[in-house]
């Protein structure tokens, strides 16, 4: 099993989720797209389908109504997944964690793998926690 | 085989008794065209019979059997009896729907058997006098079992059935006046061996050919065989695919080595392509099932045409080949719609969405019929290749117009054809398991023969031709450039089909993942939503405030692109252009 | 020669996955080089086969297994038979009921997205079919058979005589090869999206290993087809091909995706009629 699971660092496809914070968070995220962060080099694709992604980078707070649907993407996706909280928001519900609506970091949905806190958070933060999270998924797999 | 005087005379009365009822059903219905048609028939022919041939003329042989005929006999007799006893279980089913009191079927199956008999007779018949009597004989039950179930709609569609057909015994009343005078003969071996540039002899071949388009319904007249979609199933699949269609097509191969190399040939030729590419252009619209088939079957029956048209040996065979897979893969397939109609009482085709769920057994079997009438290693693809390969080698500039006609139209057939059958599979991922359904004996019984019928045939298509179709071939005149059938492969000399290891292949596959593939409860997942879905198996996604929605899902008919009121117009001009200037070429060359 | 006739198609079906992964690999490296990025290593597409075939299995249904499986393996086959030799139009129909598979199992799943996917892919397959089967004819009327063993000995490249007919193939090379300007059933690149995965959108793991490694298998197929331009000797025919992917992967990065009604048209009114142009100094034996 040394091939595929060697093969899952080196290929992580990823599912992005915004539960509904300001943006700051997915606009960083895309950013590590461009040419400049280029996260492709590590065989990172966005694909928008749960199906054949294996990361689910999630920003924003959970609330009672998206928990639903974090938790129906999360199904969706086949193991071995992770689940990276990017930003404040997604790790503890950040500046909007009294709020009557809000339910707090998605951890209070699904479990979590990853926690990068920043609002907004930097791209380098961004690369830095999805290679931490693959060990972690290589690991999974065995 | 001759047939002595006095069948003659029997033939003739029955000729002008039927002539009597054409009329009478004109005057009843006050229809304008069939009065003038029938009164045509009425001048004419008792002119030609009693004024203008001496008295007793003999025409030998009377019935012609050779290879050919046999072939259409087989069709006829077999796949006709198989939808006759589908149409016991179909008929009483039809009958307690409609809450019938008193019931019809004995008209039912007595125009039925009448109508095998008179397909035998047309078949076999050498004398023009008894194919125009078996012709009109299957105008007459056509026109009356269109009308089988007497609603307003089936009533128009039946009367403009007739007069459209009675066109061509119109056709058939003039080719025998001309054949008679110009080549001094009525029978038609005896036509053929005239030799196409014997004077004059094209037009009786022209008039018996546009008798044939008639009979085929080909552009333009193809709107009475879409009517006709209205009557019971087993009526459009014996009549309208399998077998009274064919006669058009039968006749015309049968007359194909008479004018072979000349004008009308390609003619008849670029005609039978331009029709198959514009019903399958227009078939991608049609959101009626039978309407589908319908103009599929049109379109299978100009290819038909076609390949007689470029009349050379390699043609000739793929025009019997396809005649032959046609009509079981149509027939299956009109049958298939017939009890997916009385399970569902709609032929809509968004009304057959996710049907695998609900009736499997009978949409399985239907999606079988659809890869025997699209894809390798089925009768029907095998005919369109060695068609193709038949249509590049024709001699003659026209090849590469041909050749597109027929590209583009095949490559229209797959979107039609995948359309409908994706809609009979769309279902949302489910746990439970799909039972079989209630099956009726006559019904499902001979679905089941016709798609055993239509695997078996084309896994053995190589003895299929040798021993059917190329004795049919080499003795209408043909020689040399047949398939040579050894170790069950088709090598011609320009091309190769290896239609066993092929069916070997797909069969593996489709087999050992049908069984070795059994996907577990907890692997089943939802269809993919937005995360919005309901729950796994509910159609439903939650929208706005959060509000349980419907989900839809539609075919793509694309009317405006595809759709008839865009094209008929322009089709329908060509179609009479083309056929205005068959005949004009004939007259004048 | 007995030798290549046996070998040439065994070679096919075990180098056909590793040419096309390494040709695909190439295509994204060179693609984000375009782009100014660094891009992925070569060998991704083999990291990303081995990823899928790991992951747990999750369904629709069986019917769209049962399709993929025979989109796979009539691809494969077809692609054997190509190398074999074999008649070229029986060759193109293997093809495309590998084709047909792909889409029927798109349409298994009553997802709107799977839905949409099929209907594009059809609107693809009406698009490029007529032009490899006219392509197809046009190539018996120069050498008189349409047997591939035959061009590879005809003793003339296709090339030189058939110059049209290679503009319309490469038309439906872009389509085949789900390029920019008709990359419209799959959304091929991630970054696309707009039906989410358009006809992929239901296969996940182990089965979606399959349509990549199918999507190899194709591109291998396509480019031979390509190559046949120039068998005449065959590594000229090779080099066009590859030369001919390069051009692809340019068009690609330089041009916005079209709809599928400009799809047609253009394969339509430009590719078919190329090839029926193309087709008339050999029709009727004049030439």
């Amino acid at each position: 099993m040394g091939l595929i699971s060697a093969s899952r660092v080196k290929s992580p496809w990823i599912l992005h989720y915004d539960c509904g914070g300001c943006n700051g968070c997915d606009i960083e995220i895309l950013a590590c797209l461009t040419p400049l962060y280029d996260i492709e080099r590590f065989g990172m694709l966005n694909m928008g389908n749960p199906k054949h992604a294996d990361v689910l980078l999630v920003t924003g707070p959970a609330n009672y109504r998206n928990r639903r649907v974090l938790k129906n993407l999360y199904e969706q996706m086949p193991a071995p997944k992770l689940v990276i909280a990017i930003g404040t928001c997604a790790c503890t519900g950040g500046v909007f964690h009294n709020c009557p609506n809000i339910l707090g970091g998605i951890d209070k949905v699904i479990p979590v793998d990853v926690y990068i806190p920043g609002c907004a958070v930097r791209p380098e933060a961004i690369i830095d926690g999805v290679v931490l999270g693959l060990g972690k998924l290589a690991a999974l797999g065995k | 085989m001759t047939l002595g005087a006095g069948w003659g005379m029997a033939v003739l009365v029955l000729d002008f008794v039927l002539l009597a009822y054409f009329l009478y059903v004109g005057i009843v219905n006050r229809h304008i065209w069939i009065l003038g048609l029938v009164a045509l028939q009425v001048v004419f022919l008792p002119l030609f019979e009693f004024v203008w041939l001496p008295h007793g003329f003999e025409v030998t042989p009377t019935l012609y059997i050779d290879t050919l005929s046999v072939v259409l006999c087989l069709i006829i007799s077999i796949i006709g009896s198989l939808i006759c006893v589908y149409a016991i279980g179909y008929m009483r089913a039809h009958e307690a729907h409609l809450k019938l009191e008193k019931t019809k079927q004995h008209w039912f199956f007595f125009f039925m058997i009448l109508f095998l008999g008179a397909m035998n007779g047309l078949v076999f018949s050498n004398n023009l006098l008894w194919l125009f009597l078996f012709w009109e004989l299957t105008t007459l039950v056509c026109y009356q079992l269109i009308r089988h179930d007497e609603t307003p709609e089936a009533i128009t569609n039946a009367l403009r059935a007739l007069w459209m057909t009675m066109l061509g015994g119109v056709a058939i009343v003039a080719a025998m006046i001309f054949s008679y005078f110009y080549a001094g003969t009525l029978s038609i071996q005896e036509l053929l061996t005239q030799g196409p540039t014997a004077a004059m002899v094209l037009l009786p071949l022209a008039l018996l050919c546009f008798a044939g388009f008639t009979k085929s319904a080909q552009v333009p007249w193809q709107s009475w065989l879409l009517g006709a979609m209205v009557a019971p199933t087993p009526v459009s699949a014996l009549l309208h695919s399998s077998t009274m269609v064919k006669a058009g097509v039968y006749l015309v191969v049968r007359l194909a080595p008479g004018f072979d190399g000349t004008v009308l040939s390609t003619i008849v030729a670029v005609f039978g392509a331009f029709v198959f590419m514009v019903t399958a252009i227009i078939a991608i619209s049609q959101t009626n099932a039978k309407r589908l088939l319908a103009y599929s079957t049109i379109g299978n029956l100009g290819l038909i045409f076609c390949l007689a048209g470029i009349n050379t040996p390699l043609a000739i065979t793929a025009s019997i080949a396809l005649i032959i897979f046609h009509a079981i893969s149509k027939g299956l397939l009109f049958l298939c719609v017939g009890t997916v109609d009385q399970h569902i009482w709609s032929r809509e085709i968004e009304g057959m969405e996710g049907l695998v769920g609900r009736y499997p057994v009978v949409t399985w079997i239907t999606i079988a019929g659809i890869i025997s009438m699209l894809l390798m290693p089925f009768g029907v693809l095998i005919s369109k290749w060695a068609g193709l390969e038949a249509a590049s080698a024709f001699p003659s500039l026209w090849s590469i117009i041909i050749v597109a006609l027929i590209v583009l139209g095949s490559a229209a057939s797959v979107v039609f054809w995948m359309k409908w059958l994706g809609r009979l599979l769309a279902r949302l991922p489910s746990t439970e398991s799909v039972r079989p359904e209630k099956m009726g004996f006559y019904r499902y019984s001979v679905l089941f023969i016709l798609i055993a019928a239509a695997v078996v045939l084309s896994v053995a298509i190589a003895p299929v031709v040798a021993g059917l179709i190329n004795p049919a071939v080499s003795e209408l005149g043909y020689a040399g450039g047949l398939f040579d059938t050894a170790n069950w492969y088709l090598r011609s000399g320009l091309g190769f089909f290896a239609p066993w290891p092929l069916a070997v292949l797909v069969g593996a596959i489709m087999v050992g993942a049908a069984v070795f593939i059994k996907p577990r409860k907890e692997q089943i997942k939802p269809a993919y939503m937005c995360g919005e879905n309901v729950e796994l198996s509910t159609p439903k996604f939650r929208a706005v405030a959060d509000e349980e929605t419907e989900l839809e899902t539609g075919g793509y008919y694309l009317p405006n692109l595809f759709g008839e009121k865009r094209w008929n117009p322009w089709v329908n001009g060509a179609g009479i252009g083309i056929m205005v200037l068959l005949f004009v070429l004939v007259l004048v060359l | 020669m007995s030798v290549w006739t046996v070998l040439a198609p065994i070679l096919a079906l075990i180098l056909g996955a590793p040419v096309g992964g390494l040709l695909k690999g190439i295509d994204r490296k060179i693609s984000a080089r375009m782009q100014g990025r660094v891009g992925p290593p070569i060998l991704q597409p083999f990291y990303d086969f081995f990823k899928l075939w790991g992951k747990e299995t999750i369904v629709a249904n069986k019917a769209q297994l049962i399709f993929v499986w025979l989109y796979f393996l009539l691809v494969v086959a077809a692609l054997v038979l190509l190398f074999m030799g074999q008649d070229l139009l029986m060759t193109l129909f293997v093809l495309g009921f590998g084709g047909v598979c792909l889409v029927a199992g798109a349409f298994s799943v009553r997802s709107p997205y799977s839905q949409f996917g099929g209907y594009r892919e059809l609107l693809q397959i009406l698009s490029y079919e007529p032009i490899l089967l006219l392509t197809a004819v046009a190539i018996y009327l120069r050498i008189g058979t349409f047997q591939v063993s035959s061009i590879l000995t005809s003793g003339q490249p296709l090339l030189p005589y058939l110059p049209l007919a290679f503009i319309a193939v490469l038309i439906a090379l872009t389509i085949k090869m789900r390029k920019s300007p008709f990359d419209i059933a799959a959304s091929e690149h991630a970054a696309h999206q707009e039906l989410v995965r358009g006809v992929y959108t239901e296969y996940s793991g182990r089965y979606y290993a399959l349509i990549e490694i199918t999507y190899w298998y194709e591109l291998v197929f396509v480019l031979a087809f390509v190559a046949l331009f120039w068998a005449v000797p065959l590594w000229i025919g090779v080099l066009i091909a590859l030369a001919c992917y390069l051009l692809e992967l340019f068009v690609d990065n330089i041009s916005a995706r079209l709809t599928w009604r400009w799809m047609l048209r253009i394969s339509w009114i430009g590719g078919v009629v190329l090839v029926l142009v193309n087709m008339i100094p050999w029709a009727g034996g004049w030439w």
